[in-house]
């Protein structure tokens, strides 16, 4: 391995370096996750511009300005994603969680469950507004799940029609699946241990003060078929 | 023509495919860049800069703080920012200050546009 590469973002303080690389040995094996700087830069600039137009979508359904975060790319297991969730406000002090997830693959290059989270007081916030502030108590419980899926539908396809059109990959998605439930019960069909590439970018909605992030984790075959093509999408020496 | 051009991106990957695109297509350009606010602002202090493509999402200051910051130095600086978050009202708040909005992803037809409405561009 080149001094430039590394088996772990360089965004990632020491500590938290030392418990993914740590992590990322029982899940990858050799270098298969070894990204240098300008990889993992090209990655977190495609996933910059699949978010841009997913916040572009979702502004539209909610007619206000979603304020984007910088990007972060990351290679972290279960555990620690769910414990940086908490860290950047998706759980809500109950503890609770909206999480609309959709399964994207582009052929063999490479596949994707794509997530939107929201803690789930916000996620109510948002259904309410998308509804409408004459909408009843009842009609918003009655449809909540079903304003959600199409929330993440519009969010995460917009995302991933980004993405697609950035490497010249034809993705097809499946049906949103809609979970709120405690932090804990997510991510559930990952092994603690597994380490999973996140990229990640904040959503927040200023007028709701509701803020929310998009994620895309995929496993080492995925990581390594999506630098391929990004690299050939940036030209990457 | 203006030939001296700010570019600044906190993503390297860009800035390299910017450059390049835009040394093909103003060879004679001095291109000057930065990763961020901070360092375009420094960098401005040095060089006698005539435009500026700026990204909108960046650590720090936006583009369109930074842009923002330029015309209070430069009142007539011509800038345009290069952005994958052309939201409406993005593009509604860089039109008031005179700043069109380029959708990424970075390609050299969008390169063209905006050194064209920059007149950068022989």
């Amino acid at each position: 391995m080149s001094a430039r590469q590394t088996l772990v973002p360089a965004v990632l303080p020491v500590k938290d370096a030392q418990e993914a690389r740590s992590a990322s040995a029982t899940a990858c094996v050799g270098e298969v996750l070894a990204l240098n700087e300008l990889q993992l830069d090209a990655l977190g600039e495609a996933f910059n511009i699949a978010l841009g137009a997913a916040a572009e979508a979702f502004s539209g359904l909610v007619h206000e300005e979603v304020e984007l975060s910088v990007p972060a790319v990351e290679l972290l297991p279960r555990a620690k994603l769910l414990q940086r969730l908490k860290e950047l406000g998706c759980v809500g002090e109950d503890n609770r969680v909206c999480a609309i997830r959709q399964r994207f693959e582009a052929q063999a290059m490479f596949a994707t469950d794509a997530v939107v989270v929201f803690p789930e007081s916000g996620s109510v916030q948002i259904v309410r507004r998308l509804l409408g502030a004459g909408t009843s108590e009842a009609d918003v419980s009655e449809l909540e799940e079903d304003t959600l899926a199409e929330i993440g539908n519009v969010i995460l396809n917009a995302c991933l029609d980004g993405l697609g059109g950035l490497v010249h990959a034809n993705l097809n998605g499946g049906l949103p699946d809609v979970q709120i439930c405690p932090s804990e019960a997510l991510f559930q069909n990952r092994a603690d241990g597994d380490a999973m590439l996140i990229a990640r970018i904040g959503m927040h909605l200023a007028g709701s003060k509701v803020s929310g992030y998009v994620l895309l984790l995929m496993d080492c075959a995925s990581i390594q078929g999506l630098v391929r093509e990004v690299e050939r999408a940036f030209d990457l020496p | 023509v203006l030939q001296n051009i700010l570019i600044v991106d906190d993503s390297k990957a860009s800035r390299m495919m910017t450059i390049g695109f835009v040394r093909a297509l103003c060879p004679t350009a001095e291109v000057t860049e930065a990763s961020d606010g901070a360092e375009a602002l420094l960098l401005d202090e040095a060089s006698s800069l005539d435009v500026a493509i700026l990204d909108m999402n960046m650590p720090g200051a936006d583009g369109l703080q930074i842009a923002k910051e330029l015309r209070q130095r430069h009142p007539h600086m011509r800038i345009c920012l290069l952005t994958a978050n052309a939201q409406e009202r993005v593009r509604t708040r860089a039109g008031l200050m005179g700043i069109h909005v380029l959708r990424k992803p970075v390609t050299r037809e969008v390169v063209r546009e905006a050194l064209q409405r920059l007149g950068a561009m022989a």
